[in-house]
């Protein structure tokens, strides 16, 4: 399983990675792989308001659907649609041509509250044992 | 977890790569590859599950068929010997306790498999049912279950049995020498899919399953619960639990043919044969969206706007590419009603199909 450094997740398995006053979101590893094939993504337009730890959007599997959460707020610049197209590719590529949300911080303070790659591990392996 | 219980197959899954997972009391693989490719395994070529977390009962004695065939809605009476009978048990008001298979292996000797999630409760219910002269033994975990199921299953397992396998019917049984090992096997399965059910002895599970997964020419994938899941919602097939319950009744659930009203008294046969004269109030029904929704167990079913029903299995098909579900709705609702599944709020548009959703 993969936990890239130059990120900060949050406890529902979403990422986060900055880029001055934007921040680009997405699901970890964990999460893709708990989900198994990802089948449709339902993401917000530009524009929206995004609430820390409020559902943003929604990931479905052949199996299960499970809400997505704002790891931080802002306002939503840019959706992925790419995913929302092809769903398939969060599975391939979570942190890359996989990533859902380009968002504008709002209050940029919130990524503190996030957990970095060593507690976001420690976090996942706790939860599969 | 440690209180979950293992298959002899636990760290052959496990070095697989298997995703493991609590199911009904025990620790099982939910998927190897990813449910989609497994899926397509099972419809192309072959695919290979453990399902030893099955419950497996035997029942002897001179009385045993009576007994059983007074505690199930099908009839024994019309099963050869080797046949598998697939069967209801009900409770006085007609409810499912469970959905098993009986195979008639002689007139005094009885194999069924019940779901593991009701074992504790089959096996309780049934001992109180047998004449004092009926003897009931378990088989689990001493005895496991390899599901073989795809249209090319007969290829993979000729070379490695010592019997023809071409006169097997389907839900029929029989015994032979399956990859070394003596054991009963049946054409029977929960796919949807020609395929075999093999019942090896626990401490010979590995021998078999190794044959028969590394068969020469890699036609063989281990498949979870996931991609089980999707083949038997596919094919149209009842889980107990979701579409099966003790407040559903087996005419509710579209399986008045499980129901043999024409044999001698049995369990619920009067509650059932009252709701077959009433009408049941709610029926069983097939559902495909006419959108991208997915609709999930639970979700609520409406027809020409107005709540019916709730959605008691569903999925996206693989195989299908769209959202199919099993739904319990009102008895009295036409098949051509405009149907919606209530997805995050919404109203969905599905329309009714018949069963199996995927034809074979």
């Amino acid at each position: 399983m993969n936990f890239p450094t130059e990120q900060r997740y949050s406890a529902s398995h979403e990422w986060v990675r900055v880029e001055g006053n934007r921040a680009t979101i997405g699901i970890t590893d964990y999460a893709q792989d708990a989900l198994g094939d990802i089948v449709y993504c339902e993401l917000p337009d530009a524009g929206r308001e995004l609430v820390a730890g409020k559902p943003f959007g929604v990931v479905e599997s052949v199996k299960a659907a499970e809400d997505l959460y704002a790891p931080i707020s802002g306002k939503v610049v840019e959706a992925n649609m790419a995913v929302i197209d092809n769903p398939e590719v969060v599975n391939q590529s979570c942190y890359g041509d996989g990533w859902m949300l380009v968002v504008e911080l709002s209050h940029p303070g919130e990524l503190d509250g996030l957990m970095d790659a060593d507690a976001y591990r420690v976090k996942c392996e706790a939860e599969h044992h | 977890m440690s209180d979950l219980q293992r298959t002899a197959l636990y760290h052959t899954h496990a070095a697989l790569g298997a995703k493991l997972v609590p199911f009904a009391g025990w620790e099982m693989p939910l998927r190897y590859s990813g449910d989609k490719d497994e899926v397509t395994a099972v419809r192309t070529a072959a695919g290979l599950f453990d399902v030893s977390h099955m419950g497996q009962v035997e029942l002897r004695g001179a009385n045993a068929l009576r007994d059983v065939n007074h505690f199930i809605t099908n009839d024994l009476a019309r099963a050869e010997s080797g046949q598998a009978t697939y069967t209801m048990v009900c409770n006085e008001r007609g409810g499912v306790i469970d959905d098993l298979i009986v195979y008639r292996l002689a007139d005094d000797h009885l194999f069924i498999v019940v779901n593991a999630s009701r074992a504790e409760v089959d096996i309780a219910w049934m001992r109180e049912q047998l004449s004092p002269d009926t003897t009931l033994e378990t088989f689990t975990p001493q005895r496991g279950i390899i599901a073989l199921q795809g249209p090319r299953a007969d290829e993979v397992l000729q070379p490695l049995c010592d019997a023809d396998l071409a006169p097997l019917r389907r839900h029929f049984s029989m015994t032979a020498k399956v990859c070394g090992v003596e054991c009963r096997f049946a054409r029977t399965g929960y796919t949807g899919e020609n395929g075999f059910e093999l019942f090896p002895p626990g401490e010979k599970l590995n021998e078999v399953w190794s044959s028969l997964i590394s068969h020469p020419s890699s036609l063989v994938k281990p498949c979870g619960l996931g991609a089980r899941d999707v083949c038997r919602l596919e094919a149209g097939l009842r889980l107990y639990g979701n579409d099966l319950s003790e407040d559903i009744t087996p005419l509710e659930a579209g399986l008045k043919w499980t129901v043999k009203f024409d044999k001698d008294d049995f369990i619920g046969k009067t509650a059932l044969q009252q709701q077959l004269a009433a009408g049941p109030p709610r029926k069983t029904i097939g559902l495909r969206m006419l959108d991208r929704a997915i609709p999930r167990h639970e979700y609520r079913v409406v027809a020409n706007g107005v709540d019916a029903g709730v959605v008691t299995s569903g999925i996206f098909s693989p195989t299908l590419n769209v959202g199919i579900a099993m739904a319990l709705v009102r008895g009295d609702v036409a098949d051509d009603a405009d149907y919606g599944v209530v997805v995050r709020g919404e109203p969905h548009p599905a329309e009714v199909v018949r069963m199996p959703f995927v034809k074979k």
